[in-house]
């Protein structure tokens, strides 16, 4: 999936680039589901998502990794996750 | 003072989804009846006061009061028209094309035995054929009452009538009185609210979300949707109603309680699931939903942001296609700019040199439009040429791939919304024009 306001979050805004493939995500409910590396936000996950909020709630975890990435004007991430 | 329990004022009917190429057909109990799976499912006791024909009462009183209805009350019974509705598109890409059979033949009859409604309140009423007076005349003094105005509700002298009885209206961008009064401008919708003495106003905009206003204080709720696969849009809003009409407190958490609910009624028929999925989105407190974004595009807001039609729109070229999807489009009330149709079409044997001044009239236009709609049936090149220059111009495009034609890397990725499905392509316009919209509104 692509993760959004890459260029507004933290991970961005810290290191001025996006985070390498491979790198290792997280899912947390920060406002909005989030992406997080560490502990700085790479990327909003699509509203449509929003439902991992309460499966986040009932005890649920996801991992993932970053699968492309790109900089430039407008950053991009892909990520893709697995519940566990 | 005695115990009162919420009671939801309708009619019943049957809603019959016809089969397509790839659903199957679906037939369940409709009309108020949604409104009740939406309080069940959100764990409320309430009764319904039912309007409904003869040959449905026992079956749907047996089917309401398994799914947590604490009393049935027949309020009258309909006759001349069975009450099915059959519905052509459940998803509301478009015009749902209701049909209501033999709906000019139907008459109300009365229940003839005295119906005491002095021992329900909150009280939320879907208005129909009936007689709403003779309900709103029974009901106790300074219930609170909430009316959704998705039919029947036309005249507005009639509305006026109920001055002082009325403490939330609720009205739907689908519904007639909504076309009539508020379609351009949302001002007299709330001019009439206040006329009739509601302290709110919930619009419910579709896909684009809703907005709660406090017709006291002027303040505007924004309440998102969340824009997901749809199983079937029918009776969403009458649970949304339901759920904020009923619920206790704050008007505005109740709102957003009721968007959840709704949510979850569009994404699922099966009543066990609805429940499940329920109870966990209210575990949830409201400020934590509050703040996980969604679409919000107001009704009013959508025209300005015009978008751009890049397909192979010629005279000569009649694809079912691009109309379905205009159509989609305008029914929402976007305003779609159509280059072939505004600037012109050039003769398939043109000469190379006449060609200028349409190409340099389409890239005005699309420079214009905030984002692009794209339909590249036949792998279209020029429709292929407009993608690729929005996508440098960081305009958002969306691409409606009926034919499934374009699987291709940078069609595909470039795109904020690639899919040969129309419902995703039309949620994936609300979101790229809400976040556009969001941004302009800081």
């Amino acid at each position: 999936m692509s993760l959004e306001d890459v260029a507004s979050h933290s991970y961005y805004e810290n290191h001025g680039v996006v985070p390498a493939p491979d790198t290792p995500l997280t899912i947390e409910v920060r406002g909005r589901v989030v992406a997080v590396a560490g502990t700085e936000v790479v990327g909003s996950l699509p509203t449509g998502l929003n439902y991992l909020a309460r499966c986040l709630q009932d005890g649920f975890r996801y991992t993932g990794v970053v699968t492309a990435s790109s900089g430039g004007n407008n950053p991009q991430v892909q990520a893709d996750f697995l519940a566990g | 003072m005695p115990e009162t329990f919420p009671i939801l004022i309708g009619e019943v009917t049957v809603d019959f989804t016809m089969p397509t190429r790839t659903a199957d057909a679906k037939v369940r109990l409709g009309g108020v009846v949604h409104a009740a799976r939406g309080l069940w499912a959100s764990g409320q006791v309430y009764s319904v006061g039912a309007f409904c024909p003869a040959y449905l009462v026992e079956q749907a009183r047996s089917y309401l009061i398994q799914h947590g209805c604490k009393e049935f009350v027949l309020l009258g019974v309909v006759t001349g028209s069975p009450n099915v509705i059959a519905i052509a598109d459940a998803k509301e890409v478009g015009h749902q094309g209701y049909e209501d059979i033999l709906r000019d033949e139907r008459q109300i009859i009365p229940s003839c035995d005295h119906i005491d409604l002095d021992r329900f309140d909150p009280i939320v009423i879907f208005p129909g054929r009936y007689d709403l007076d003779g309900v709103i005349k029974q009901i106790r003094p300074g219930a609170r009452v909430t009316i959704d105005a998705a039919y029947d509700m036309e005249n507005i002298d009639y509305f006026l009538s109920l001055k002082g009885m009325i403490d939330s209206l609720v009205i739907s961008t689908s519904s007639s009185l909504f076309s009539k009064l508020a379609s351009r401008d949302v001002s007299p919708l709330l001019d009439l609210a206040r006329s009739v003495g509601a302290k709110q106003l919930l619009l419910k905009e579709n896909r684009g979300g809703s907005r709660l206003f406090d017709l006291g204080s002027g303040d505007i709720e924004y309440i998102t949707a969340t824009l997901n696969v749809t199983a079937n849009s029918v009776g969403v809003g009458d649970v949304f109603t339901a759920v904020f009409g009923t619920l206790e407190g704050d008007s505005r958490d109740a709102a957003w309680r009721g968007m959840q609910a709704a949510t979850v009624y569009s994404q699922t028929t099966w009543p066990d699931d609805l429940r499940r999925d329920i109870e966990r989105e209210f575990q949830m407190s409201v400020e934590v939903v509050r703040g996980l974004g969604g679409s919000t595009l107001p009704w009013h807001s959508r025209p300005n942001l015009q978008i751009y039609l890049a397909a192979p729109d010629f005279s000569y070229a009649n694809y079912g296609e691009i109309s379905t999807a205009v159509a989609a489009l305008e029914y929402h009330n976007f305003r779609v700019r159509r280059p072939v149709k505004e600037n012109g079409e050039a003769n398939r044997d043109a000469p190379i040199e006449s060609l200028s001044t349409y190409y340099f009239s389409d890239i005005q236009l699309l420079r214009e439009c905030a984002a692009v709609f794209a339909i590249p049936i036949n792998r279209d090149p020029g429709t292929l040429v407009e993608i690729g220059l929005a996508i440098e111009m960081g305009k958002p495009v969306v691409t409606f791939d009926p034919r499934n034609e374009n699987r291709n890397t940078m069609v595909v990725r470039g795109s904020s919304s690639y899919s040969p499905d129309l419902d995703v392509c039309l949620n994936g316009t609300f979101d790229a024009l809400s976040k556009i919209e969001r941004g302009s509104r800081g």
